[in-house]
């Protein structure tokens, strides 16, 4: 069924691209990392598309593989993945429509303390964990589409966009879960043209539900005690947590927000830059058979600003970009039966990196950059007196080498990083420890105050050959990741993928 | 231009790494705990210090231990807001107990308190009377096999037996002796008629009369199982050290057999259930049915061991068509005696409280007297989560117990043995399950050395 419907999709989303991208825009320049990251900044954000864009298409598809000891207590110690991604938009005259659509398996081995579908990354509590080391399948979809209209030729457009996501992961060990999450979301939306600066803004309304079932092949780990990894615990913030509580739960996520973007030109100079604001509410129910008058058992406030700021400048001898990204999380629960708020999340993330491509129209071609991330973590759990407050930064630097030709194109980059550990406080009272603390919040403090070093390696070929209307992209990644400590802990990555320009 | 760009940066990140801590959240609560005695049962200054004070929080079983203070009194500075089941053992030494009260005993002397589903949202302070909880009989419990087998590779909920022991150094005779299932509500709602720890209010049952308190003096029962005797009392003697075991169906559940309706009843793995075919008492209770509701067909499992004595059933509820112990641990197990010139047959039946409308159909529960019990187990679930209001007073067990695997894990619960003397095991009696007991991985009605916790 699944695959029907990712099937389906992939026809419906990659095919109008492919086929409309007859005047894909430099084609050629398929390497062209500041072009690309430009348009897709603006795919499904009219108001960012750069002026000279009139249709984009891309399709890749790519295995992903990380393994090692170096992660939080709630990721896998292996994860494999294999993933595709195709987007595109075009210009039909006074119609703009755009697509992405992604699509993921992912298969986790050894991933303990996480029976969810969701990133270990997630704020939201009102989940399941188990101590036991357990195989994962998990699989699913984001769909996203978009039409805008201009209703007053360079002046005014009208825009809906839609927004759907399906997901679903199972266990292959008790306790193994199976997750289920639907989500669909609508998106209005007004575009303004003043020559070549343009400002749009969209509303954002969606809805979902995840389902979340536990169960046992041996019905005994479900009824008793006596293999401690296998009980099921719900997480309800961070420590407080019930015991073999219900087999099943459901959420509601209900979400509203708006992002208001703005593009414009002058000269050599491209300004993109998104504004998003957004306020979600989750209902945490363990009543699956009724979908109204529910029994609430949470619920979990979130307020998101995301804040995206792109500045790309290209001459014929160089072309430089520097990215800002912000963004800021910040959530509450509400307890029914301690008829209180008892946790509190809140997660910043900052980012900004400058590049530069030089000799862009040379056969020997050069990039060079640098970025800085922090990562911030805050939670509190108040019953259970849990705090924690983490700040990761991370430095890096990058070089990249190209070799063009008419034909074909290489690109070799590597990119060294070092991860610093920033503000590392936490808070776990000795009379409040359980298996929450030892299995998942211990272990994240260790792990969050770890130093660490680490390289990427890319290689890129491009060959015009083998499709005549499109390039065809080929590259390898492979990523290391050691930390500074007495006994050194290491992660690895590696990626292999494909791509088409279209 | 370019420094006014800095500030407006500079501003938004401290706008977004800045953590605002200010919000009205939950907090540890804090509980304080005064101990006090029962000036009907203690006139005399009994030392309050070193009390074991025991917390579990019933959303995750997280348990917090402590010792009173010279003044009976503790305090838990840190506590997880949430619902709590109190728990109080004070023992006081023989010669200390003798020396205080004037009376001469030569075993150690327990007082206790325990209260379930105690709400601890904000900080709370309790005073805990403690109830004189003395060993009272020389018949115990030894094991206690209520969770059953594997359901469908094993015996399921049909090999369930209890073994009942004689831990005093005299023969005792089972003659008359009784072994009854008391009941409870079987869930931790709120309501009517109910007590603070959400446990029936049985004072409150239609027409309930009598001397004494309805829920601290009785136990209520659904299943009475009376040991035959003769004329003399002396049918069934049991040595020092030895016991009995009185199983559901005593045969070998370790190969297939006949049910009551002429279909087999197979079975998947023998090591999973037991041989309960020496058993030395069968619960066998269709001519009871028959007696009280003629006519009705009999329960397929309610299988009869012509070799094994029947005990007499002497009352039971109508849903429960065999001694079929619940294995999710919802169901408190007693033994007592009844006294000379009293018929167990006539102790008094009330329907629960919260049942107003009394008629011929309504369920009732036999209530027994606490003087008449001579030793009595709180089983719980082994999930905190999943325990139900607990059933025994506490003057007759002042804890409670359960095995770790729960339900058809085949584990069953076996009472220590505290020493053994001139080769009897003389086993550990405190009136509190919850260190009196131990489990077995799998239950064994040999009565050998492996059947025994040393």
């Amino acid at each position: 069924m699944y695959g029907r419907i990712c099937i389906l999709l992939l026809v419906l989303f990659s095919g109008p691209a492919s086929l409309l991208a007859q005047d894909t825009i430099r084609a050629e320049s398929i390497m062209d990392s500041h072009l690309h990251r430009s348009i897709r900044m603006g795919i499904l954000l009219p108001a960012l598309a750069p002026d000279d864009s009139t249709s984009y298409g891309w399709l890749d598809l790519r295995f992903d593989q990380e393994t090692g000891d170096f992660h939080r207590a709630q990721q896998a110690f292996s994860k494999s993945a294999i993933r595709l991604h195709t987007m595109g938009f075009n210009q039909l005259g006074r119609f703009r429509v755009a697509g992405d659509f992604r699509f993921e398996q992912v298969k986790e081995d050894s991933l303990a303390n996480l029976l969810s579908g969701e990133g270990f990354d997630d704020l939201r509590p009102y989940y399941y964990f188990a101590t036991k080391h357990s195989h994962y399948t998990k699989q699913g979809f984001l769909a996203r589409a978009r039409i805008d209209y201009e209703l007053i030729r360079n002046k005014l457009a009208l825009g809906l966009g839609i927004r759907h996501r399906t997901y679903w992961a199972a266990g292959t060990v008790d306790p193994r879960p199976r997750v289920e999450l639907f989500n669909l979301e609508l998106s209005p939306g007004v575009l303004l043209i003043f020559d070549q600066t343009k400002v749009g803004l969209d509303f954002r309304w969606a809805r979902g539900t995840e389902d979340i079932h536990v169960t046992y092949k041996n019905r005994n780990y479900g009824t008793g005690i006596s293999d401690p990894s296998r009980i099921r615990y719900i997480n309800l913030g961070y420590g407080t947590m019930s015991t073999l509580d219900t087999a099943s739960l459901r959420k509601y996520n209900d979400l509203t927000g708006l992002s208001l973007s703005f593009k414009t030109e002058w000269q050599d100079w491209l300004l993109q830059s998104v504004f998003v604001y957004e306020k979600s509410r989750q209902y945490n129910s363990h009543n699956i058979v009724r979908r109204s008058n529910y029994y609430i058992r949470s619920s979990f406030d979130l307020e998101t600003i995301d804040t995206r700021i792109l500045i790309s400048k290209e001459t014929e001898k160089m072309a430089q970009q520097i990215g800002l990204a912000l963004t800021w999380q910040d959530g509450q629960d509400f307890s029914t039966a301690l008829a209180r708020t008892n946790y509190l999340a809140r997660a910043s993330d900052m980012a900004a990196d400058y590049s530069v491509h030089l000799r862009k129209r040379h056969r020997l071609q050069y990039e060079l950059g640098m970025k800085w991330a922090l990562d911030r973590d805050y939670r509190k759990d108040g019953g259970q007196a849990h705090e924690i407050d983490y700040s990761v930064h991370t430095f890096g630097l990058s070089g990249g080498l190209h070799l063009a030709g008419v034909k074909q194109h290489y690109r070799f980059s590597v990119s060294p990083y070092y991860r610093h550990p920033g503000r590392v406080e936490a808070s776990f009272p000795v009379t409040q420890l359980n298996i929450f603390s030892e299995a998942v919040a211990i272990p994240d403090f260790i792990y969050a105050g770890a130093k660490a070093m680490g390289l990427d390696l890319r290689m890129d070929y491009v060959d015009k050959n083998i499709f005549k209307s499109y390039e065809t992209v080929f590259y390898l990644q492979y990523g290391h990741l050691r930390s500074a400590e007495k006994i050194s802990r290491t992660r690895n990555y590696f990626q292999a993928g494909m791509a088409l320009g279209l | 231009m370019k420094t006014k760009f800095i500030y407006i940066l500079a501003f938004g990140v401290l706008f977004i790494t800045s953590c605002r801590k200010d919000k009205d959240i939950s907090q540890p609560v804090a509980l304080s705990i005064q101990l006090e005695t029962n000036p009907e049962e203690v006139s005399f200054d009994l030392p309050l210090a070193g009390a074991e004070i025991t917390l579990v929080n019933k959303a995750n079983g997280a348990e917090y231990k402590a010792v009173s203070n010279a003044g009976g009194q503790y305090a838990f500075s840190s506590l997880a807001p949430g619902t709590y089941t109190i728990s109080v053992l004070l023992t006081i030494d023989a010669q200390l107990y003798t020396e205080r009260s004037g009376n001469y005993t030569d075993k150690s002397v327990s007082f206790s308190y325990t209260m379930d589903n105690v709400s601890l949202l904000d900080d709370t302070s309790i005073t805990a009377i403690l109830s004189l909880s003395s060993q009272v009989g020389d018949w115990v419990f030894k094991q206690i096999y209520n969770y059953g087998s594997n359901t469908s590779q094993g015996a399921s909920f049909r090999d369930v037996f209890v073994e009942i022991y004689n831990n005093s150094n005299t023969t005792l005779y089972a003659d008359s002796l009784i072994f009854a299932i008391s009941y409870g509500k079987a869930n931790n709602n709120t309501g009517s008629y109910l007590l603070d720890n959400l446990q029936f209010d049985w004072s409150q049952s239609i027409g309930m009369t009598g001397p004494g308190d309805a829920n601290k003096d009785y136990v209520y029962a659904k299943a009475v199982y009376m040991i035959p005797s003769n004329d003399t009392g002396n049918r069934y003697p049991v040595a020092p050290g030895k016991s009995i075991i009185l199983a559901q169906t005593a045969i070998d559940h370790t190969k297939p057999y006949v049910a009551a309706d002429g279909r087999e009843v197979g079975i998947g793995d023998a090591e999973l259930t037991i041989d309960l075919s020496k058993a030395d008492f069968e619960a066998y209770q269709y001519p009871y049915e028959q007696k009280t509701q003629p006519g009705r067909a009999q329960y397929r499992f309610d299988v009869d061991n012509p070799d094994v004595t029947d005990v007499e059933v002497i009352y039971s509820i109508s849903g429960n068509r065999d001694m079929v112990l619940n294995p999710q641990g919802r169901e408190s197990f007693i033994i007592f005696k009844a006294p000379a010139g009293k018929d167990p047959n006539t102790l008094p039946l009330y329907a629960v409280p919260t049942d107003r409308d009394i008629n011929a159909e309504t369920t009732v529960y036999q209530q027994i007297p606490v003087s008449y019990i001579l030793d009595g187990v709180e089983v719980h679930h082994p999930i905190a989560t999943s325990r139900l209001p607990r059933r025994l007073p506490v003057s007759v067990d002042a804890g409670f117990t359960f095995a770790p695997g729960g339900q058809y894990s085949g584990q069953s619960l076996v009472r220590r043995t505290k020493e053994v003397f001139a080769g009897r095991r003389i086993l550990q009696d405190t009136n509190n399950s919850s260190v009196d007991f131990g489990y077995l991985e799998k239950a064994d009605p040999s009565k050998g050395n492996s059947s025994f916790i040393d």
